[in-house]
């Protein structure tokens, strides 16, 4: 296997030692194998397709994987619902080891994995279903368009996000889903004050 | 000849050694200053997670996607009988004083473990209501918005054995529709809490054989036991249980040791009575 250029950006550690810095149950040694399932997935299908992943980065959106070769369109939302689906099934994977070993943090992990799936299928970028929303765009209003039509649906649901997180604010329940809502919409920030560069009018 | 070169660092090679830099002096602090760390997590925890136990939600769904969790079996004569019912979250306090404070409503004076009450030998007056059932029913008429759920009963039936209290402690909540102090809603309570300490020893409220020794979430560990016709009465959140099931028990008998397992807040005692599946209150009999 070639030698993958794996990066890793500052933003990402300041945000990794944030919740590292208030982790108390260990949550985070539990995130880390739902998303590294949920990241394999996607891997697997790239290199089943024929592409070669030439970067992983690491960055305040996310995870990204660039890759070399080429993609069909209908093989590109296959690719990113491979994410959820390789979520899931080591959430149920998960889920068996946690009650049989009766350990907290596997069944943390399962249930973690659970979440991080649906949580991707909302129709937004950075998440697999704003790819999966780019890709099905693609092939009905053209290349340049679809842009335009995962910006509108992610700005969307980060609104709805925020306005749902309020509502929660408001019912006595902390800021989470609130702060995942402002996740979404600082993701698309670039692309909101840029539109121009993206041929929308 | 030798030439050195140097080369301004890139503003991105500047940014990580700070965010690294940053990373570790994190992890310093966490280890060598675990109090100063405490006290951030303290305040902003809270406004993430107010009022959602993230990780306890994210087991339980884990725990759930093969089957439910805590689903306990109770095995006797070879057939398999559902568990309890799961109590929602009993609220005890955590000293015996937070129990005078915590009584704003009214909730009976029960007498002392161990006082015996036998039957009376004549039914008379057995068409008026009681005072202890009429004194109830007056307390819950500002819940009469809310239906007395299926499975009870405020009816007071002769129990035909003699019976004491099982344990020695205030009541801190009662049988019957409360107002839940934390969460600030209306719930049906099954049962009595008895405040006690962890230790104190609990007496079987009458004559009987014990029919089950069981444990799960809501519960903790509870002993079920069988009196005569059928009647059940149910020690919750026990520390410890000294019978096991099948074992015959006498009235006053000490069955286990007062605890707080199961989802509770503080040591005490959740008893039930039980009559051919319907709750019924069990202060209308203990009262002093």
């Amino acid at each position: 296997m070639r030698k993958r250029r794996i990066e890793i950006s500052a933003g990402f550690i300041l945000l990794f030692s944030a919740l590292y810095f208030f982790d108390d149950s260990g949550w985070l040694l539990a995130l880390a194998p739902a998303v590294a399932a949920h990241e394999l997935g996607h891997a697997l299908c790239l290199m089943i397709s024929g592409c070669r992943i030439t970067k992983i980065s690491f960055g305040l959106t996310g995870l990204e994987m660039n890759y070399q070769g080429i993609l069909p369109t209908r093989r590109e939302i296959v690719v990113a619902a491979a994410g959820p689906a390789f979520g899931l099934l080591y959430a149920f994977a998960a889920s068996m080891l946690g009650r049989w070993l009766e350990s907290d943090l596997v069944l943390l992990s399962s249930g973690l994995s659970i979440i991080l799936s649906f949580f991707n299928l909302l129709p937004a970028l950075p998440l697999d279903g704003g790819r999966m929303v780019h890709a099905v765009a693609e092939t009905r209003v053209g290349y340049k368009r679809s842009d335009a039509v995962v910006l509108v649906t992610s700005t969307i649901v980060g609104e709805a996000l925020v306005v749902a997180g309020l509502f929660m604010w408001n019912a006595g329940y902390g800021a989470a889903l609130v702060i995942s809502g402002l996740w979404i919409l600082a993701a698309n920030w670039k692309f909101t004050c840029k539109n121009s560069a993206y041929g929308i009018r | 000849m030798h030439t050195t070169q140097t080369r301004k660092p890139k503003i991105g090679e500047v940014r990580l050694f700070v965010a690294a830099g940053l990373f570790i002096l994190l992890t310093l602090l966490k280890l060598i200053v675990p109090s100063f760390g405490n006290e951030i997590k303290e305040t902003i925890t809270p406004l993430v997670e107010k009022n959602v136990d993230y990780s306890n939600v994210f087991s339980e769904l884990g725990a759930r996607l093969t089957g439910k969790k805590g689903d306990d079996v109770v095995v006797t004569d070879g057939e398999a009988q559902a568990e309890p019912r799961t109590p929602e979250t009993d609220l005890a306090p955590k000293n015996i004083y937070e129990v005078q404070a915590q009584l704003t409503r009214y909730v009976p004076e029960l007498s002392d473990a161990g006082v015996v009450r036998t039957p009376p030998s004549d039914t008379a007056g057995a068409d008026d209501t009681p005072e202890v059932v009429a004194a109830f029913l007056q307390s819950q008429t500002e819940y009469s918005d809310y239906a007395v759920p299926t499975n009870v009963s405020y009816d007071m039936p002769a129990l035909g054995f003699s019976f004491t209290s099982p344990v020695a402690g205030y009541t801190s909540s009662g049988f019957g529709y409360r107002l839940h102090p934390l969460e600030e809603e209306v719930r049906f309570h099954f049962g009595t809490d008895f405040a006690a300490n962890t230790g104190e020893a609990i007496l079987s409220f009458a004559d009987g054989t014990v029919y089950a020794v069981g444990e799960n979430d809501g519960y903790g560990l509870y002993i079920i036991i069988e009196h005569a016709d059928g009647i059940r009465t149910l020690y919750g959140h026990c520390s410890a249980v000294s019978i096991s099931q099948g074992d015959s028990v006498t009235m006053g008998q000490q069955i286990g040791n007062v605890g707080q397992t199961g989802n509770v807040t503080g040591p005490h005692l959740h008893f039930e009575l039980i009559i051919s599946g319907l709750y019924y209150n069990p202060e209308f009999y203990l009262q002093s």
